[in-house]
């Protein structure tokens, strides 16, 4: 066998743990782990599983950070023929519940380092729900002689939460086959070999990370080393670079402008990457200018894009040439990977690849509106010039995208609704051009705005109920008096119209802003 | 808008911004307040406008606490 046949991620694992047994599959923090000690977690977590009798198919949360820990329960649900549903680690326990209650989870995969109390908790919730949850330390002890499930490449190996409204989540559907698929599409679009040398401080249960930063290196046996996602500190991410003499590293713009925004020039010797991808938020030209002067590097920082529902990656500029910019200042994403169709329809950009999800799990509603054609809508505006590079302009779904998060603007409308008091809400995504990009604001119109106290009040229920659905806060709520908010004749939120009415100041000239007073 | 600085003031700022009720002087944002990275830099933002004062990432880098926050600003109105 050659990784050219694998036929599932499972299959590959397996070939892996035979022939390159003693090879490093990953460091994590420093800790390297062989493609045996990855199957033989893998397998002791599937074995586990069986025991809580998994059913083929079924699906199984994963709320875990960057770890070890994090392959073996992922691989080890997909072994036992389960369905794996990686999300956010720090979500509130109100969204972890949602979705596992979206995907009819009976078994959460939790990691055994947080507070006792907190585990407690979740415990109680979950089995008030019906829900077991498990870590991935219960899977020690004596292994049983067990019989795995033959794995198909059309068994869906994992699903992708997006954001979605209330009650309407969209859980993408990945395949084997959708993967596989993927993964060599990136690697011949990205011209990677087994020599590279990955370095990611890019979570793992997200596409991104997952995908590009493990899959990818684990399908060639290529050296990858992984760390803890940690915004505050770019300095481990850049020290590991340097001290792996790393080829091949990926993170979003925001990211690259954290780094311009702590690192000196030269204090770190970058010169061993050959791809610095930048990805997941629209990428900045200056970002790419200063970043490369920075650490004296040259066509080493690539633009790419992608969306969960083509599984990750969709194009990429060329690795070693210059980056091409158009006259708005647009940088162009390359040119779609091998076997990727792009087309343009009314602005927006659709894709048709054999990589292309199996649509949302439990929702046809939201999936008929994903395809048409055979094509997916993407949801991005874009345009593709004479020599076929992609250029993406904007956005014609109403999300907003916080540190390469996706939110949907109706999501967090429907949350601040919820609260009392408020009438009617807008979320709109704005970047003010500081560091941390664009971020999400709130209006709310109150009903009954006679006492400060209220106003606060409100703030701190519409702050609290974000976080604990989506585990992220507002940049700024604002509380508006009654009708602030701009409509259509037919009632529809004009989001843009109240962003420039928000930055331009005019909301508070026209004494329409009830609090804050700043 | 320029607003008279009290410690009070920064507090209740932290609270709005962060969904808590009570904030005390030397809560750290993080550990003790459970903020992430954006939420400080958010904090800083509103800061900076509610007092026009401007902060430094390399400054942000050691903001801790709402004192430190406080103490910041103060030095900075003076």
């Amino acid at each position: 066998m050659s990784p050219e046949e694998f036929t599932t991620l499972i299959e590959m694992l397996a070939w892996r743990a035979e022939v390159s047994a003693g090879r490093v599959a990953f460091t994590f923090n420093g800790t390297p782990y062989t493609f045996e000690e990855l199957w033989r977690g893998v397998n002791r977590c599937a074995e586990y599983l069986q025991r809580l009798s998994i059913q083929r198919q079924e699906c199984v949360l994963i709320v875990l950070p960057n770890g070890a820990e994090f392959f073996f329960a992922f691989y080890g649900i997909q072994c036992a023929g389960g369905i794996a549903v990686p999300i956010f680690p720090h979500s509130g326990r109100e969204r972890i519940l949602a979705i596992a209650e979206a995907c009819d989870v009976r078994i959460i995969v939790e990691s055994a380092n947080i507070p006792i109390e907190e585990m407690r908790q979740i415990k109680e919730a979950g089995a008030s729900r019906g829900m077991n949850v498990v870590t991935v330390g219960d899977s020690d002890g004596e292994m049983e002689e067990s019989d795995f499930p033959t794995i198909q490449p059309d068994d869906i190996a994992f699903i992708q939460y997006t954001s979605g409204s209330t009650g309407n989540s969209k859980g993408v559907m990945l395949t084997h086959a959708n993967l596989l698929t993927n993964i060599r599409q990136m690697i011949s679009g990205m011209e990677i070999n087994e020599r590279e040398i990955f370095v990611s401080w890019l979570p793992v249960y997200h596409d991104m990370g997952l995908i590009l930063k493990t899959m990818v290196p684990f399908y060639m046996a290529a050296e990858t080393h992984l760390l803890s996602t940690d915004l505050r500190d770019v300095r481990p991410w850049l020290e590991t670079i340097q001290a792996c003499k790393a080829t091949f590293t990926a993170a979003p713009d925001f990211a690259y402008r954290l780094v311009l925004s702590r690192v000196q020039v030269h204090e770190y010797d970058l010169t061993s990457l050959r791809v610095a991808l930048n990805a997941a938020e629209p990428v900045r030209a200056t970002t790419i200018r200063e970043f490369e002067n920075r650490f004296s590097l040259k066509n080493v920082m690539t633009a790419g894009y992608g969306l969960a529902e083509a599984t990750v990656g969709v194009s990429m500029s060329k690795p070693g040439e210059s980056p091409i910019v158009d006259v708005r200042g647009i940088v162009s994403v390359g040119k779609p990977f091998p076997d990727v169709e792009v087309k343009i329809v009314d602005e927006e950009i659709f894709i048709k690849s054999a990589a292309n999800c199996k649509g949302y799990y439990n929702n046809a509603s939201e999936t008929e509106k994903l395809y048409r054609g055979g094509f997916i809508v993407s949801g991005d505006q874009g345009y593709v010039d004479e020599n076929g590079n992609l250029y993406i302009t904007g956005r014609k779904k109403n999300m907003i995208k916080q540190l390469g998060q996706t939110f949907a603007a109706q999501e967090l409308e429907e949350i601040v609704d919820s609260i009392r008091g408020v009438r009617y809400s807008a979320a709109v995504g704005i970047d003010r051009g500081r560091l941390e990009g664009e971020q999400i604001y709130l209006f709310a119109e109150m009903h009954n705005y006679d006492s400060p106290k209220i106003l606060e009040e409100t703030t701190l229920q519409i702050v609290e109920a974000v976080h604990a659905r989506l585990g992220v806060r507002p940049a700024r709520v604002m509380l508006l008096k009654p009708r602030a908010i701009p409509r259509t004749y037919n009632g529809k939120i004009q989001h843009v119209l109240l962003k420039e009415q928000f930055l331009s100041g005019k909301l508070k000239e026209d004494g329409l802003v009830l609090f804050p007073d700043y | 808008m320029m607003s008279t600085l009290s410690m009070d003031e920064i507090k209740k700022l932290v609270g709005m911004q962060l969904g808590k009720r009570h904030v005390n002087d030397k809560d750290r944002f993080v550990e003790d307040l459970g903020a992430e990275s954006a939420d400080v830099a958010n904090i800083v933002a509103t800061v900076e406008e509610k007092y026009s004062v401007t902060i430094k990432e390399s400054e942000i880098a050691r903001l801790f606490t709402p004192e430190d926050l406080f103490t910041l600003i103060q030095k900075r109105l003076q």
